[in-house]
């Protein structure tokens, strides 16, 4: 194979494990990355060429895509320490989390069922602190390898995350 | 950079025999064919002199016109098929589907009657493109090698591939397919700026595309897209008439009307140039009644549709999570974008004046002849397209309910993996539905394709491990291929599309398009042949000069060389299958010297981007 499919993102990109990468590092790698091996350098090359040339951009993009991420660059750090939240119970204990739920839940129904602009526009920017305030949890907690509470961390996350989905497709 | 090919394709291998690589938009009302021509762009005209060729397909008895409309009975004609290419009746709006004669089809693609033959909006869409190759070839005086289709940048899977096929219906060889607004990017030469927002409005006769790109670096991406597909110029001509008749309080025959309705077209084509004209109304029938009409009264006309158009672009900006202020430049494409209201409707909304130095008709079909040129490998641009799926592509699971697998706005080519397991013991087949969308219910999506997975060693309920690879390419266009984890058994999948047609269809239809050609295919499939054995001979020793004994050992390049001569010696022996047999055996013991050398070149970007650079 071409590259390494079996190196993680971070060693295929070259950067360090952790939340903050070094956004120019990893605009550039994509860059030279895309350069060469995009499918549209292959549109006269051999059928084994342009079929390495797929997969190479397809598993490139995926990378990029995590790495851009920081909910799912998030995951993917545990993933590599071996915490795979994907396949786990993400089901929320804390109680005190449930109720500060179902009251954004509330909140958010409230705002579709109303459809205006300037209250969705706030609430999303009110969704965005509150899932910075976990994102910072969790950077903390990875740093220090706790890894079982950076879990939770994302888990916190996810609940933002899909709450700000279902606003956008059905508000 | 294809590591193994250095014959510039661009170049001919036979003075005689000229070879172009075109542009083609393929569009609702008119299609363009552009190129390249001495650094410029060219784009083509018809006998008339006209460079719009309409997208009008009439079928008689005995024969195909393209580009003109026939009302009589010996004649069936169809006109905006792009609006059906690759749906079928149930996701088709009533006024997205027309038929002028007896069709079938309810649950798949719909097949008109036309004569003894079924045909399908693939095949006469292929007659289009037919009739373009066909002027281009005779125009140029050479062959067509390959060529860009544009397609409007919401065009789904089954679109983009029904497009493909028609491509291949008629002979052409798409290089890849583009989106309309990113080809009027191109056009502009807005890829050469750094970074930007480009917002692209769209206003054809008969429907109106707005999208937004993001360009970062010469890497394009279509942030978001949205549009009305019924709403157009044609929408301002039948205003025009409808005010007409409401000023004089008459009501018209359908003939007269249709009359005034092509008068209509050139009052507003006048008005962009003056600002009144006298409305000559002996045309229908009406001597000594005098009516004058000014672009202030066009501008009240058509307020509501430009303010339609200017909410749906705010929904697109919104929905990008951007502001007007965001925006770096706004393109405007189409020939009703020449109405001097609109330009300054888009410039006060914008505050910010929009590109329209290009014609608006030409625009697109350019930008694509100038990609092709650069995929051709001839041009020196440095210009990479990043796209990205416009609908999330999904699965049917319990209940009725979407799996998203591939989100939506993914850039693109892009792959996803699910794994699925058995329910029952024993379970030797397994069916998929492949969904395109973004509401959660299977009913509210379009369905793509039905798999059936077949060939799963019987095992226990949920011992088996299918998992599925959907993988997408950079035209859009999705495969999905199955493997059983457990016994690492690739298993047969059988596709039932949803709509369009498979490729044994195609095949069949290739065949009996071939059958009623007169070109002496055979011939042609063998210089073919030829012409590719050679690129590769060439390809190889060119690589092999380079980096030939620094890669590869003895042995291994004993055995490249021995592929490399069998097929030189093939390449006389008149014989199309074993030619490329030799072909395809010099490339297979070549795969690793191509890995290789893919590794080697990875090496060198690696070297490229020190991190100190960035410090």
């Amino acid at each position: 194979m071409a590259i390494d499919f079996n190196q993680n993102f971070f060693e295929l990109f070259e950067l360090d494990y952790s939340v903050d990468i070094n956004s120019e590092i990893l605009e550039k790698k994509y860059l030279n990355f895309q350069k060469n091996f995009h499918p549209d350098k292959f549109v006269n090359a051999s059928d084994y060429e342009k079929r390495m040339s797929l997969q190479i951009t397809s598993h490139i993009n995926e990378a990029y895509k995590v790495l851009k991420n920081d909910y799912l660059k998030s995951m993917y750090l545990l993933k590599i320490k071996g915490y795979d939240i994907d396949n786990q119970n993400s089901t929320i204990s804390d109680p005190s989390f449930l109720m500060h739920q179902m009251e954004l839940r509330e909140e958010s129904d409230e705002i579709m069922s109303k459809k205006n602009k300037n209250l969705k526009k706030d609430f999303f920017i009110k969704l965005n602190s509150l899932k910075k305030k976990f994102q910072d949890d969790f950077k903390i907690k990875y740093e220090s390898e706790l890894f079982e509470e950076a879990s939770d961390s994302i888990k916190k996350m996810k609940f933002y995350i899909s709450i700000e989905n279902d606003l956008k497709r059905n508000g | 950079m294809a590591l193994l090919q250095i014959s510039e394709p661009g170049k001919s291998q036979d003075p005689h025999q000229k070879k172009y690589y075109v542009g083609i938009d393929l569009g609702t009302t008119n299609s363009l064919v552009a190129l390249i021509s001495n650094g410029f762009p060219r784009v083509l005209k018809n006998k008339e002199g006209s460079e719009l060729f309409p997208s009008i397909v009439s079928y008689k008895k005995d024969s195909v016109i393209v580009g003109e409309y026939f009302n009589d009975s010996a004649s069936i004609t169809f006109s905006s098929i792009k609006r059906m290419i690759g749906k079928n009746i149930k996701d088709l709006n009533s006024s997205d589907f027309y038929s002028p004669c007896e069709f079938i089809g309810d649950d798949s693609i719909v097949k008109f009657k036309v004569f003894k033959n079924l045909l399908t909006p693939i095949e006469i869409s292929s007659e289009i493109l037919k009739h373009l190759k066909n002027i281009t070839e005779q125009t140029l005086m050479g062959d067509i090698e390959g060529c860009v289709i544009t397609v409007p940048a919401y065009f789904d899977d089954a679109q983009r591939q029904a497009t493909k096929d028609a491509a291949s219906l008629s002979g052409l060889k798409v290089l890849r397919l583009l989106n309309e607004p990113t080809a009027a990017a191109i056009a502009y030469g807005l890829a050469s700026k750094k970074i930007s927002k480009i917002m692209v409005y769209d206003l054809g006769g008969g429907t109106f595309d707005i999208s937004i790109l993001d360009l970062n670096d010469g890497v394009f991406k279509v942030l978001s897209t949205g549009g009305d597909s019924s709403l157009g110029g044609d929408d301002f001509d039948y205003l025009i008439v409808d005010y007409i008749q409401s000023k004089l309080d008459i009501e018209l025959d359908s003939e007269k009307k249709y009359i005034l309705y092509l008068y209509a077209k050139k009052i507003k084509v006048a008005l962009s140039e003056t600002e009144i004209v006298d409305i000559e109304l002996e045309k229908i029938g009406l001597e000594n009644t005098k009516l004058t009409f000014s672009r202030d009264d066009f501008n009240l006309l058509i307020n509501d549709l430009v303010q339609k158009t200017l909410k749906i672009s705010s929904e697109v900006l919104l929905d990008a999570n951007l502001s007007v202020n965001d925006i770096n430049e706004i393109i405007l494409v189409g020939g009703s974008t020449r109405t001097p209201f609109i330009k300054y409707s888009v410039k006060n909304f914008f505050n910010k004046e929009p590109l329209s130095d290009i014609n608006p008709d030409n625009v697109v079909a350019i930008g694509a002849s100038i990609q092709a040129d650069i995929l051709s490998g001839s041009s020196k641009e440095e210009l990479l397209l990043l796209d990205v799926i416009p609908l999330s592509l999904g699965v049917e699971t319990m209940g009725e309910l979407v799996e998203v697998i591939i989100p939506r706005n993914s850039t693109i080519p892009t792959s996803s993996s699910k794994e699925y397991t058995t329910f029952k013991d024993g379970q030797t087949a397994m069916s998929i539905h492949v969904i395109q969308g973004e509401r959660d219910l299977v009913s509210d999506c379009r369905s793509l394709a039905k798999f059936i997975i077949k060939d799963i060693p019987p095992m226990l309920a949920g011992a088996a491990r299918i998992k599925l690879e959907f993988q997408i390419d950079a035209d859009g266009i999705l495969s999905v291929s199955a493997t059983e984890t457990t016994t690492n058994k690739v298993t047969s999948i059988e596709v039932k599309p949803s709509y369009g047609i498979n490729d044994s269809q195609i095949e069949k239809m290739l065949k009996d398009s071939f059958d009623n050609a007169h070109t002496d295919i055979k011939s042609r499939h063998l210089n073919e042949a030829i012409v590719e054995g050679k690129r590769v001979i060439l390809s190889i020793n060119s690589a092999l000069k380079i980096d030939g004994s620094d890669l590869l050992n003895e042995k291994e390049l004993k055995y490249i060389y021995k592929a490399r001569d069998e097929l030189e010696e093939m390449l006389n022996s008149g014989e199309k299958e074993s030619i490329i047999d030799a072909v395809k055996n010099l490339e297979k013991v070549s795969e690793t010297y191509v890995s290789r050398r893919m590794n080697s070149n990875i090496q060198k970007i690696m070297k490229g981007t020190d991190i100190k650079e960035f410090n």
